[in-house]
């Protein structure tokens, strides 16, 4: 069974905008990488960030996300991934299976805004994600 | 309208029972005024409600009393039994009144006619916030604070009559809005209109100038070098940011007239008042380089860069200032703020010929800057040979200056100063870095420039990289000697290639091609040149499992390995049933683990591969553990470290990527792993140099390994 393994870390830093009326992307605060292995396809936690929706709501460093709001992780390759989460909105909330030191656990976590100066973040995240794609045979 | 909550102003004293007013046993009197000496055209009545700051058992329970200013009469006292060497808040609440404090006698409250401002929140972003408060600043009437009642979108606070009034609002996780100089009148309500409360931390404060509010500064929003926000001071000097995420940044307030700096770290979604920041006057930075021009008689050039905070781990230099010195070796910078610089003297063909860090303080600085000149000339061969190449080097105060050997090998030029100079060699058309070298750089008596001999071994491995059908390939190139990364290169288009300088002995080629990977061992002669063709092959796939000794799966645990048949450290995670898996070159025999895997011990261990085709491994993790404890005295490099029955392995692969921090302690960096005897070594063999230990169940192991690597040997 063929597997492919994807290595990188994905720091999802989504930004808000300029301090507007309208609603902005949210900011989760935890990076990943996407893991494939036959059909399983599952997320990495790599780093949470101190103080931010993720670490509240419980979220560790090499947590194994298998599923989002009720779904199983599918994404076919990073560039799935690196979109799904930037189309997240602040205040919207984001339920994770996880396995987190062998044991299983829901978690939901409330995306919050991002300051401007990470946008640069989300697109640098995108590039990326899109390298290593189109590099993948 | 009346109010859903009549209530006055908090006044918030925070006063201890005995320190005011007339204390008789637990009776505490306070005394009420209507402001301005007015007389009360109606009777006024009103409550008082003090709570303690901290209870305890003795003193936990809120005290109320009631007053009231008959008609004709202009005060009254009202009585509280407040237990004594307690702090107390205390509320007024009175129809129609703003009470706060009195700035003569805290133990007086002053009642002022009290108006109605409202507004509504706009509540698009994210839920609404929950109680909003109303904070009203005034130099005649003073400050406090109150809260507001909420009807659906609307609020409405209290506010005295009279102006003007700083009025702040503001609720708990979000940005406070803040209104100067308005007026509230009697009987007409203020309407404020609608606001919008950004969720998240924010950031006040006002700047000053000289005791005078300065109301064209500049304010920026630093998170290390990157600028986040940037705001205006308004006319009373005042700046907000909202929507600050948590995290280190530095408030850069400038003008034209001075500069201030603040540093805080935010990390809860409140507001952040930083008072009052004040403009320093700007300093006239002056420099003095003798000799005044550089050796090739031109101007020297002159960098100034600001020593920021540190980003992920290195420092971060920002370009401040830069010119040319004159005729005389001067040069100036001004308006420079107060901090730490480093200050570059540059010929004019780049080279850096002198670096030091220096201070700015306030006032103006001149530094004299003596360029020191070391005359230089030398040769430099490979393998007997003159080489014609580009030589840099490298001096451990930050110089850097770049020479030319020509086709003869020789090569002149200057150095700012004698010692230890680190030398990195580029051959005239190669791709390839050769050798860097410590070479001592020293007059000897009376000579009148340092001579300097670079010798690089003559040993060459030249030849091409195919695939499995033959055709030359691009590929990247790597030499271990070791286990450490002798040199690398790159091939042409076609494959070829030669790699030049090596010394003789026993190394390991690495090709790394797109169609696969390759090893092969060499030996590199002294004098002739070694030629070999280098067949790549495609990686094969070695899948791994990992259990618990109660037989569950381990998810999530980082696996880093490590071959002779690869240069760098590769990376597996296992997946929710454990299994993972390794790309390997088709000739990797043996395997190297290090499981890191949470809740659980790392572990090392070295696995066989069969040879070819797929082979499925089984790892079974313990929950027997130790703590090694590891005392450095810097990374990199990092010292190796093996199991029982284990390759050596780097000891930073015990720890997980990005989280080194959180590895260090006061013996040094700590690492839980299974118990067993363990061996560390500054290389990747056994030699005298090693330190072994033996890590208990339960217990700790301490290495002080700080002695490795003092030394750096001169073939590195």
């Amino acid at each position: 069974m063929k597997s492919l393994s994807l290595r990188w870390i994905v720091t999802i830093l989504i930004c808000a905008s300029a301090e507007g009326a309208a609603p902005r992307p949210g900011w989760l605060g935890f990076g990943f990488s996407v893991h494939h292995r036959g059909r399983a396809t599952w997320l990495y936690v790599r780093a949470v960030g101190p103080g931010g929706p993720a670490e509240k709501a419980g979220l560790m460093a090499q947590d194994v996300i298998t599923s989002i709001d009720g779904r199983a992780v599918s994404f076919r390759n990073d560039v799935e991934a690196v979109t799904f989460f930037h189309q997240i909105l602040a205040g919207q909330k984001v339920r994770l299976q996880v396995s987190q030191r062998q044991q299983r656990r829901t978690m939901v976590i409330a995306a919050v805004p991002l300051p401007p100066h990470l946008e640069a973040q989300k697109k640098r995240n995108l590039e990326l994600a899109t390298a290593r794609t189109s590099r993948k045979p | 309208m009346l109010l859903r909550l009549t209530r006055g102003v908090s006044c918030a004293l925070g006063f201890a029972a005995a320190a005011f007013g007339v204390a008789r046993g637990n009776a505490t009197t306070v005394h009420l005024r209507l402001a301005n000496d007015a007389v009360a055209e109606r009777r006024i009545e009103g409550t008082l409600r003090a709570t303690p700051r901290v209870a305890d058992e003795a003193c936990s329970k809120p005290v109320e009393a009631t007053f009231a200013i008959p008609v004709g009469a202009r005060e009254t006292m009202a009585a509280l039994s407040l237990c004594p060497g307690v702090e107390w808040d205390v509320v007024t609440e009175a129809v129609g009144r703003w009470a706060v404090a009195s700035r003569e006698d805290p133990s007086t409250i002053v009642l002022w006619p009290a108006g109605v401002i409202r507004g509504s929140f706009d509540t698009r972003i994210g839920k609404p916030p929950g109680e909003i408060t109303i904070r009203i600043e005034s130099d005649r009437i003073g400050s406090a604070s109150d809260v507001c009642a909420v009807r659906g979108r609307a609020w409405e606070c209290r506010a005295p009559v009279g102006g003007p009034l700083d009025v702040r609002i503001g609720a708990s996780g979000f940005a406070s809005h803040y209104y100067r100089g308005v007026s509230v009148a009697p009987n007409v309500t203020l309407d404020l209109g609608t606001q919008q409360f950004v969720p998240g931390a924010s950031i006040i404060g006002r700047i000053e100038l000289r005791s005078q509010a300065s109301h064209d500064a500049t304010i920026d929003l630093m998170a290390g070098e990157v600028q986040v926000a940037t705001r205006r001071a308004d006319v009373n000097g005042f700046f907000q940011f909202i929507s600050v995420a948590p995290g280190a940044y530095t408030i850069v307030a400038r003008t034209a007239a001075g500069a201030a700096r603040h540093d805080l770290r935010v990390t809860e979604l409140v507001e952040h008042d930083l008072g009052v920041l004040r403009l320093q006057p700007p300093t006239v930075f002056e420099l003095s380089i003798a000799p005044p021009v550089a050796p090739d008689g031109l101007p020297w050039r002159v960098e100034l860069l600001r020593r920021g905070e540190r980003s992920h781990g290195a420092m971060i230099l920002k370009p401040i200032a830069s010119g040319e010195a004159s005729a005389s070796g001067h040069w100036r910078a001004r308006a420079l703020e107060d901090g730490q610089y480093t200050l570059s003297i540059l010929d004019s063909a780049g080279s850096v010929q002198d670096r030091r860090d220096v201070t700015v303080a306030a006032g103006d600085a001149l530094l004299h800057v003596e360029v020191r000149q070391v005359p230089l000339r030398g040769t430099v061969t490979m393998g007997g040979e003159p080489l014609e190449s580009t030589l840099t080097f490298t001096g451990s105060s930050g110089a850097k200056i770049e020479l030319q050997s020509d086709p003869d090998g020789d090569f002149r030029g200057s150095l700012p100063e004698e010692g230890e100079w680190s030398v990195a060699v580029w051959p005239v058309g190669s791709k390839q870095l050769v050798r860097r070298r410590s070479v001592l750089v020293r007059r000897t008596d009376g000579a009148a420039y340092a001579s300097v001999e670079i010798e690089l071994p003559g040993g060459r491995i030249a030849g091409k990289v195919v695939d499995e059908r033959g055709r030359g390939i691009p590929a990247n190139l790597t030499i271990l000697r070791d286990r450490r990364i002798d040199t690398s290169a790159g091939t042409e288009e076609d494959g070829t290639f030669s790699i030049v300088g090596l010394a003789p002995g026993n190394v390991v080629l690495l090709a790394d091609a797109r169609e696969g990977t390759s090893s092969l061992a060499c030996v590199v002669d002294r004098d002739r040149k070694t030629t070999v063709r280098v067949v790549v092959q495609k990686s094969v796939e070695v899948e791994a499992a990992l259990v618990h000794r109660s037989g569950r799966p381990v998810v999530g645990a980082l696996v880093s390995y490590f071959a002779p048949t690869f240069p760098e450290r590769r990376e597996a995670v296992t997946g929710p049933s454990g299994k993972m898996a390794m790309t390997l070159p088709p000739s990797t025999s043996r395997v190297t683990l290090v499981i890191l895997a949470a809740g659980l011990p790392g572990k090392i261990t070295t696995v066989p591969i069969q040879e070819r085709g797929l082979a499925s491994l089984r790892i079974v993790l313990d929950d027997a553990r130790g703590m090694l404890k590891v005392r450095l005295a810097g990374v990199p490099p990092w010292p190796f470290v093996r199991g029982s029955g284990t390759e050596f392995v780097s000891l930073g692969s015990l720890f997980m990527p990005g989280h080194l921090r959180e590895a260090i302690g006061p013996d040094g960096f700590f690492a839980m792993i299974e118990p067993g005897p363990y061996v560390l070594c500054p290389e990747a063999v056994v030699s005298e140099a090693c330190l072994q230990t033996v890590v208990p169940p339960g217990g700790d192991a301490f290495v002080d390994a700080s002695r490795f690597f003092r030394k750096e040997t001169a073939s590195r």
